[in-house]
């Protein structure tokens, strides 16, 4: 693992994390809490390399340590799955990692008051810690062995008896394996099944692509009445596991691998599907990122904010229904963006986004960062978040160069951020609208001129330097402005000689 | 039941059965085809379920106590949407739409559209595994029903299907009952020759489950079957295997590989017409 993956502040070394005492009492086989915390490794085989994937079968089901990102807890020592004692917190230390398998913990907490919910899994209830919703709700779970198709389609089943039933197993087997029982038996039944897809992306690391899941949001975005979503963290797992019940069909929610660094630090109370969060305000470009890459995009933008580079970064959590609105936020008042998601470049997050900008005509410098149209490299999954540039450094290279490139285009961006709105203002637009290569008139321009000069928006300050409070909720109010803002000025700017395909309302376009 | 009121049953459902084929024969003339030969072979198992066996109420078609019936052999919906319309599930003046532009009845069923339809189907080796799910849940809210799930003889050679026999033997879903409508082909030419699924009896066996094996076009003998089943609950799950015959009824589509899909004429329409109201008399 290389420094730069470690997310800033500067977090204690993964040797810290490995020497966590995290009481490391697997269900699946105690080990001595005296146990040397340090693994038998050298430093380069475990906590410089990010080496370890021991806990994949035992789950992690309290905090990896204080270092936070897929790079904590780089010893096996650190990994072993502990106990549950607690909620985000382990004995002795002040940790803000979350531990993200807070499924099996937080869906047995709902089905205390919701008979309806019932747990399933396929052979991994100590890899996801379903295990915990077991203890505590045994007749209501089911382990079906390793058998993900009828896992799924039983659930369906289970369903429509009037049961709400949770589904885990790994990414790459529920969305892949299972596929069509997700579209055919759940989503076009209207069936309340929750897909709870752990271990996505590459985040199995050397086990390879038969384990990887980087394929799974272009399957399951295109398929109808299916809610698609990631959880970035524990706590935000937790809000969607809330929400969720009243959900209507089917949802695929995309989990990581369960030492997930913390963005919120506490459940977001105001979370809605479909309804992204602004993390962090800027002005010169903006991230949207989802699931396990919105933690190293809030540590980029910090990276960038030091070389003078104020990034917006947006938590799109939610992949179907996309907050359409938000992206066309991002692209009329930062002028530039990045994408960023641990799938591939085909068909996720990078895709939804870019068809919306297409399909309202906006130009701007913009990058889909993710994986190649390629299977990738064997390596832990450290080494593997670095080398496809995943981690804060790669981040921010990806917006410099994204930046970069549209200058080189003859598309500047917000360069006079600083300047007040205003008249600075109109000369930014001015100057921006002079140097296109088609005149500001031009129906492709529209959208980006009209909600540039949209008067009612007013982004809220972010608290980026307070780590109890990364982001600054949304104010009551917030989100339908800001939606109302978007559409008054399309519809405004629709003008009748313009071949402008704008739909009737921004708010419209989220399907 | 005196032997009497047996022999009445008995004539009421074949009356039935006779009534899903020639209304099998009349939908499948409004939408231009039709999988005649796989409803045929379960004619008479449809009959015995809906006109006898199943728990159910057409007033009340959500009732969460209802028997439920999965077919997961879809194609066989042709058959069924008459029965659903009979018994008062909806107006049967629908079907006259059959698979018309925005008809809610296409080839195979689909339960969001359809009242009286417990799952939608169609791709195969799915229902049994839908089954499995239900049983579960009749167990997890304290409910007695029954869950009956039909399967093809093809649709065996699914993984899936092996999936949800060895899941429903290992939670021990006495409630759930499979039935396979063995009528001996698959597309292609014979399941034996396709892919083959016997021995069937000892194959359910050996996955634990309790096995039955009987002429599925013998309404006494399905009836019989029926009323072997062990009461609903912690058990072996059961499975009723019925010899069919693919196009039953109809002698130039029995075992003809080439009426899995078919399209009548006018002549050959009032011809096949003819003589199922002929056989329905023998």
């Amino acid at each position: 693992m290389s420094e730069s993956a470690t997310p800033p502040p500067a977090a204690p070394s993964t040797r810290t994390a490995a020497a966590s005492p995290a009481g490391p009492a697997s269900p699946a086989g105690p080990a001595s809490p005296a146990a040397p915390a340090t693994p038998a490794l050298t430093p380069t085989e475990g906590a410089e390399s990010g080496q370890d994937q021991s806990e994949v079968f035992r789950g992690v089901s309290e905090s990896a340590g204080p270092a936070g990102g897929p790079e904590a807890a780089a010893g096996p020592g650190a990994a072993a799955g502990s106990s549950t004692v607690g909620r985000g917190t382990v004995k002795g230390i002040a940790t803000r990692s979350v531990p993200a398998f807070v499924a099996g913990d937080e869906l047995a907490d709902l089905a205390d008051a919701d008979l309806r919910i019932v747990v399933m899994t396929a052979d991994l209830a100590s890899a996801n810690r379903l295990a915990d919703f077991a203890a505590r709700h045994p007749g209501r779970f089911f382990d079906l062995g390793i058998a993900e198709k009828n896992m799924i389609t039983a659930a369906a089943g289970l369903a429509s008896t009037g049961l709400i039933p949770f589904v885990g197993t790994f990414a790459s087997f529920a969305a892949l394996l299972g596929f069509e029982q997700i579209r055919t038996d759940c989503a076009y039944p209207g069936m309340p099944v929750r897909i709870l897809a752990h271990h996505s992306g590459m985040s199995l690391g050397y086990y390879g692509t038969s384990h990887h899941a980087l394929e799974d949001l272009a399957a399951m975005r295109a398929v109808a009445d299916l809610t698609v979503a990631c959880a970035a963290d524990g706590n935000q797992l937790r809000a969607m596991l809330r929400a969720s019940p009243a959900v209507p069909g089917a949802v695929y929610l995309r989990l990581g691998r369960g030492r997930d660094p913390e963005v919120y630090p506490s459940v977001p109370a105001d979370f809605a599907f479909g309804r992204s969060v602004r993390l962090r305000e800027g002005a010169d470009a903006t991230i949207i990122a989802t699931g396990s890459q919105v933690h190293p995009a809030l540590a980029a933008a910090d990276l960038l904010a030091a070389e003078d580079c104020r990034v917006r970064v947006v938590d799109m959590h939610t992949i179907k229904p996309l907050d359409a609105n938000a992206v066309l936020a991002a692209a009329s008042e930062t002028g530039c963006v990045v994408t960023v998601e641990e799938h591939s470049v085909i068909g996720g997050l990078g895709s939804a986004v870019a068809e919306v900008l297409v399909d309202h005509r906006v130009a701007v410098p913009f990058r889909r960062h993710g994986i190649a149209d390629e299977y990738v490299l064997i390596g832990p999954p450290a080494a593997l978040y670095a080398h496809y540039r995943f981690d804060p450094v790669g981040i921010a290279a990806v917006v410099q160069e994204t930046r970069a490139e549209g200058l080189a285009a003859g598309q500047p961006l917000v360069a006079e951020r600083r300047a007040p709105r205003g008249s600075a203002g109109i000369l930014r637009r001015q100057a921006f609208c002079a140097s296109r290569r088609f005149p500001a008139s031009a129906p492709g321009f529209l959208c980006r001129r009209s909600l540039l000069s949209a008067p009612v928006f007013s982004p809220r300050p972010c608290q980026t330097s307070c780590a109890g409070a990364r982001f600054s909720a949304p104010a009551p109010g917030f989100q339908r402005r800001r939606q109302a803002s978007c559409a008054d000025a399309l519809r405004a700017e629709a003008r009748p000689a313009a071949r402008l395909a704008v739909t009737s309302s921004a708010a419209s376009h989220r399907s | 039941m005196t032997r009497q009121a047996a022999a009445t049953d008995l004539g009421r459902l074949a009356d039935r059965a006779l009534f899903i084929r020639l209304e099998t024969l009349r939908l499948a003339r409004i939408a231009g085809a039709g999988h005649y030969s796989s409803t045929f072979s379960a004619a008479e198992l449809l009959a015995a379920l809906y006109y006898h066996q199943l728990r159910i109420d057409p007033a009340r078609p959500d009732w969460p106590d209802r028997d439920r019936f999965v077919l997961s052999k879809g194609h066989a919906a042709i058959g069924l949407y008459p029965v659903l319309a009979d018994l008062g599930y909806f107006d049967p003046a629908l079907l006259d739409g059959y698979t018309r532009l925005g008809s809610p009845f296409g080839d195979h069923p689909d339960m969001r559209k359809i009242t009286g339809i417990d799952f939608s189907s169609g791709s195969l080796g799915h229902g049994l595994s839908v089954g499995v799910g239900m049983a579960l849940g009749g167990r997890v809210q304290g409910r007695d029903f029954r869950v009956y799930v039909m399967v093809g003889d093809g649709e065996l050679a699914e993984g899936q299907i092996w999936e949800a026999i060895m899941a429903a033997s290992h939670f021990r879903l006495g409630s759930l009952v499979c039935i396979v409508d063995r009528n001996q082909l698959c597309i292609d030419g014979p399941t034996e020759q396709v892919m083959a699924v016997e021995p069937l009896d000892q194959r359910f066996a050996a996955f634990g489950w309790r096995v039955t094996r009987i002429d599925g076009h013998d309404l006494g003998a399905i009836l019989a079957a029926f009323d072997d089943l062990a009461p609903p609950g912690r058990g072996a799950p059961q499975v009723i295997i019925a010899d069919t015959i693919k196009g039953k009824g109809v002698r130039r589509m029995e075992l003809d590989l080439n009426w899995h899909v078919g399209n009548l004429g006018p002549d050959d329409y009032e011809a096949v017409r003819a003589e199922l109201m002929e056989g329905s008399h023998r």
